[in-house]
């Protein structure tokens, strides 16, 4: 079982679970729990209160956690080098093998070129997003702080 | 809360539980189960005992732990003078370089660690900056990586911070060196404290760009576990581990000690 991508891939997700639960936590506590409650009360069903009330809140910090742990496990070496998986040869393993084992420095810098505008194409969009959600948000003011006018 | 009877909330958390349990817990109980047994052939580990973090806790073993504890000392302490300096002055300068410095800042984040620990194994292999085969590649390896974490930290504190304190100083006759020592570092150091905790458990687990440029006699401890995994010694492999995840807690517990007792202060 720990030979196998699927191996590798439960692994990373027990590794980088937290990368996502941190900033949704945050973004949770800054939801007045009477929003829950008034929602209720009104008669919205739990799927309902979860669909236009917490996930609304949740989507940015969803969206940032998950564009962090979509890059992070892209460059992620220690983990699949550990697990020592056959069939799965990620870049920065094949970075290492090239560079280290049979020591072709010019072959493994190819290689981490092609990685490293991968990840830094990944980066841009991610802090696009990032820049463009925070602006937005700004724009439109947060409502749960905003005064009622 | 979405769910409202007893029943309802049991139904959803019962599986998290569970799910938490097996994803989080069953696998740092298996290493530190694996590191205390004797052999483990049967489906439980068999002859529990401390023997293997014995032989953790000395001889090359022990050397990696030391070196480990050296470099997040040595590299943290770099990476938050450098981050704190870079935090400051990219307030200071204009906007546009600010956001220059903010990107390159956090490209060792975006970048993998590999390929940051080949790039210094090439570029400090030869003259006239020779630091290949030395401790300091392996330093300046982790300073580059917790730089980003250091400067990271110290800006999103200085968003935070409120410009009229240092304004107020200034204004009653501080220059500016008394104010950055009086006020703004003061102002900052919970933020500190923060970086100095991530800084070290970074580096104390760090593996990839260290893989790529440690020398025969500056080896840390992630690179030693590795070695001894890959000769099939999973237990002792699992013993170090148990060591490292215990000196690590008890690293980010003293940070954490210091930091509290600068807040009170």
């Amino acid at each position: 079982m720990l030979y196998t991508p699927a191996g590798v891939i439960a692994a990373e997700i027990t590794f980088f679970t937290p990368f996502v639960v941190r900033p949704l936590l945050a973004s949770f506590s800054m939801l007045p729990k009477a929003h829950l409650n008034v929602a209720a009360s009104l008669g919205a069903s739990p799927l309902r209160v979860f669909r236009s009330v917490v996930l609304p809140e949740a989507w940015p910090a969803l969206t940032a956690g998950g564009g962090l742990v979509l890059l992070l496990t892209l460059n992620e070496f220690g983990i699949v080098l550990f697990t020592g998986a056959k069939g799965v040869t990620t870049l920065p393993v094949l970075i290492y093998t090239r560079g280290i084992v049979t020591f072709d420095l010019p072959g493994a810098a190819v290689i981490a070129t092609v990685q490293i505008a991968l990840s830094l194409s990944l980066y841009g969009a991610y802090r696009v997003a990032f820049a463009r959600l925070t602006a937005q948000r700004e724009r439109t003011g947060d409502a749960v702080v905003d005064p009622p006018r | 809360m979405l769910s409202w009877t007893r029943r309802g909330r049991a139904m959803l958390l019962g599986p998290f539980a569970m799910v938490v349990a097996i994803v989080f817990l069953a696998p740092l109980v298996t290493v530190v189960l694996a590191g205390l047994a004797g052999s483990w052939t049967g489906p439980l580990p068999s002859t529990l005992g401390f023997s293997r973090v014995g032989d953790a806790l000395s001889g090359e073993n022990l050397a990696s732990l030391s070196v480990s504890l050296q470099t997040a000392v040595v590299a943290g302490g770099l990476a938050l003078l450098l981050g704190t300096w870079a935090a400051l002055a990219s307030r200071a300068a204009p906007r546009w370089l600010g956001r220059i410095v903010d990107a390159a800042f956090h490209l060792p984040i975006a970048v993998p660690s590999v390929a940051l620990g080949l790039g210094l194994l090439i570029a400090f292999n030869s003259e006239p900056l020779l630091l290949g085969g030395t401790r300091w590649i392996v330093i300046l390896a982790h300073a580059v990586l917790v730089l980003a974490f250091a400067f990271s930290a110290v800006s999103a504190a200085l968003d935070r911070l409120d410009p009229a304190f240092g304004q107020a100083a200034e204004s009653l006759g501080a220059g500016p060196f008394r104010v950055l020592t009086r006020v703004t570092l003061p102002l900052l150091l919970p933020a500190l404290g923060a970086a100095a905790g991530l800084a070290v458990a970074l580096s104390m687990g760090e593996l990839g760009a260290t893989v790529m440029v440690y020398p025969a006699m500056w080896k840390t401890l992630p690179v030693t576990i590795f070695a001894l995994s890959d000769r099939g010694q999973a237990l002792q492999a699992a013993a170090s581990t148990t060591v490292l995840l215990l000196v690590t807690l008890a690293a980010l517990t003293a940070v954490g000690r210091i930091r509290s007792a600068a807040a009170v202060r």
